[in-house]
């Protein structure tokens, strides 16, 4: 049994390698795939690359982590296989700011007035959700809460497109709400980054955790966990996280409700270790549907979101019929 | 270690469910906790297990207030097996055990691997190691939650009913088990149904009715026909058969 143990352990330090290998290559790929390769100067390509390619790439990796992550930690904390980053509020609280931002006008005056907006909106949303869930009550008041926030979120958006006097403002807001990141650049980067990271950081912590919530609660306070702390560490850091990606690259569905899903049996089943697994594999996803995204329609027609959707239904009736098929007698 | 609650009331929402209860579980001694469905022994176990701090009154661990002791802390000193045995992923055996290594975050691979496979070959789960717990049995699964309370090694296990819905040789095995674990030192406090069972395992009982202590002491002083038919409204045969005390309920008084 020990060494079984031990097997267990190297089994999972190898499916990161592959992993992180993996995300190197698309890496690679990301830098090196798009129009216009060919006969340019060398600047022009360095240009492009540096200015273009390499934002791009790292913001795929920043969102698609921040959203495979708190995917994975929302679901080890909800004990449900269905919850995703959109289930709590934060995602549509983000998506309203931003719109708000548009139907205002003020993505034409201020720089950055999009993404500041979203994380405005991501913040709000939060400290609602908090605030609506209580301070004691468990996953299912957060979750309550969170599809309450939603819901006023989407229902607002739906009323400033309609309200909005301008045809452009409304084309531009179903656009940036289909999610993409074409047309980013190093500030993007640089705005996302900090928020990401110490979003992700914080999730990560959370390990143990949702390790000892497989029991139950009970259980899960008997063996040390604060579920009190943990709930504030999970929402604040889904918001930072996901506010952030929401907010430079729009609503990106699917990612962060299926790769937990299909990654966690090769974790067994583990939640701290689905926290690490998932935040490669968000990463790989997103990176992954970009380069699609570039090499299927090279003038920007397709957005990244609409494929992470498409990809994504086939995935999960695959999921359905396999579920189907085991509890099948 | 010794584990006493002073006159603790605990109010669940306009409910009243425990009202001033004393109870003490002490090391090298089975405390079990009778009374009928609602009498409020799960919620005695879910406090003494530090999860419900009691609106009144207050709870001893050792020396220190048990509001005290808090995380990781409580969790070295004292083990709580819930009733319902749920677990929410298709998690591997050895996996669930280990979690009961949580509290001793920190300390060496080597004795983490001792305490697991100490617990899994006390609870007779070992050979089920690999196993996913989403295809055990009831019983296996019960044992198997049951060895990841005792990786945790602490010095006081509260059990909210281990033997439901165990066959008989699995429900003796249990009990023999705990009365194993008391005999090493542990203090062992458990809710029962079983009042056979709790005759013949349990070194005390508390007896519980609508939240308040109706009786407490050595078992064979707390079994009496008298104190049974008022607690539980049904008159009982208490005797013996090969050394062995029975309670048997015969028929419903109400």
């Amino acid at each position: 049994m020990t060494r079984q143990r031990q097997d267990d352990g190297a089994a999972y330090l190898r499916l990161l390698l592959a992993m992180g290998a993996l995300l190197a290559v698309l890496c690679a790929l990301s830098l090196l795939i798009g129009a216009g390769s060919i006969g340019l100067p060398q600047r022009a390509l360095w240009l492009i690359l540096s200015e273009i390619r390499l934002p791009r790439t790292l913001l795929a990796l920043l969102i698609g982590g921040a959203l495979g992550l708190s995917g994975a930690a929302l679901q080890g904390y909800l004990r449900n296989p269905l919850a995703e980053p959109g289930i709590i509020g934060i995602s549509g609280g983000a998506g309203l700011g931003a719109v708000i931002a548009i139907h205002l006008g003020l993505t034409q005056v201020v720089p950055l007035a999009l993404p500041l907006a979203g994380m405005s909106g991501a913040l709000v949303a939060t400290s609602l959700v908090l605030l609506l869930a209580g301070e004691r009550g468990g996953p299912l008041t957060l979750i309550l809460a969170g599809v309450a926030i939603a819901n006023v979120a989407a229902a607002l958006i739906s009323l400033a497109l309609s309200l909005s006097a301008n045809p452009f403002a409304a084309v531009e807001i179903v656009f940036w709400l289909l999610g993409s990141l074409a047309d980013r650049s190093m500030v993007h980067v640089g705005l996302a980054t900090p928020a990401v990271v110490l979003g992700c950081g914080i999730l990560l912590r959370l390990g143990p955790s949702l390790d000892a919530l497989s029991l139950g609660e009970d259980v899960a306070e008997s063996l040390g966990a604060d579920m009190r702390r943990s709930r504030y560490v999970l929402v604040v850091g889904t918001a930072l996280a996901v506010g952030a990606a929401t907010a430079v690259a729009g609503t990106i569905g699917f990612v962060g409700l299926i790769v937990p899903h299909v990654l966690r049996p090769l974790v067994g089943a583990r939640p701290s270790r689905l926290l690490v697994a998932s935040l490669l594999g968000g990463a790989i996803l997103v990176l992954a549907a970009d380069i699609a995204v570039r090499l299927l329609a090279p003038g920007g027609e397709l957005r990244l979101g609409v494929l992470t959707a498409i990809l994504g239904t086939p995935l999960f009736v695959w999921l359905v019929v396999k579920t189907r098929r085991e509890l099948a007698p | 270690m010794k584990l006493a609650a002073h006159g603790i009331s605990v109010r669940l929402g306009h409910r009243d469910v425990l009202r001033s209860v004393d109870t003490v579980i002490v090391p090298g001694r089975i405390t079990g906790i009778i009374g009928p469905n609602g009498a409020g022994k799960s919620t005695l176990i879910r406090s003494l297990a530090g999860l419900v701090p009691p609106t009144s009154g207050a709870i001893d661990l050792g020396d220190s207030p048990l509001t005290r002791v808090a995380g990781a802390a409580r969790g070295r000193q004292i083990a709580y097996l819930a009733q319902e045995r749920t677990v929410h992923w298709a998690l591997a055996v050895d996996a669930v055990v280990a979690l009961g290594r949580l509290p001793h975050r920190g300390c060496a691979p080597e004795e983490d691997r001792r305490a697991i496979t100490a617990a899994m070959t006390a609870a007779d789960v070992a050979h089920l190691a690999q196993r996913t717990v989403t295809h055990l049995s009831g019983g296996e699964l019960a044992r198997v939650l049951l060895a990841r309370a005792l990786a945790q090694e602490a010095a006081l296990l509260l059990a909210d009913e281990p033997s439901a819905g165990l066959d008989p040789e699995h429900a003796l095995a249990l009990f023999g088990l705990l009365q194993r674990l008391a005999a090493d030192g542990r203090g062992i406090g458990i809710a029962v149904h079983d009042l056979t069972m709790a005759a013949r395992f349990c070194h005390d009982l508390v007896v519980l009715c609508g939240g308040q202590v109706v009786a407490s002491g050595p078992a064979a002083d707390v079994l009496r026909g008298d104190v049974l038919e008022k607690v539980f409204g049904v008159r009982f045969h208490v005797g013996t058969l090969d050394e062995v005390p029975i309670v048997v309920p015969l028929a419903t008084l109400r």
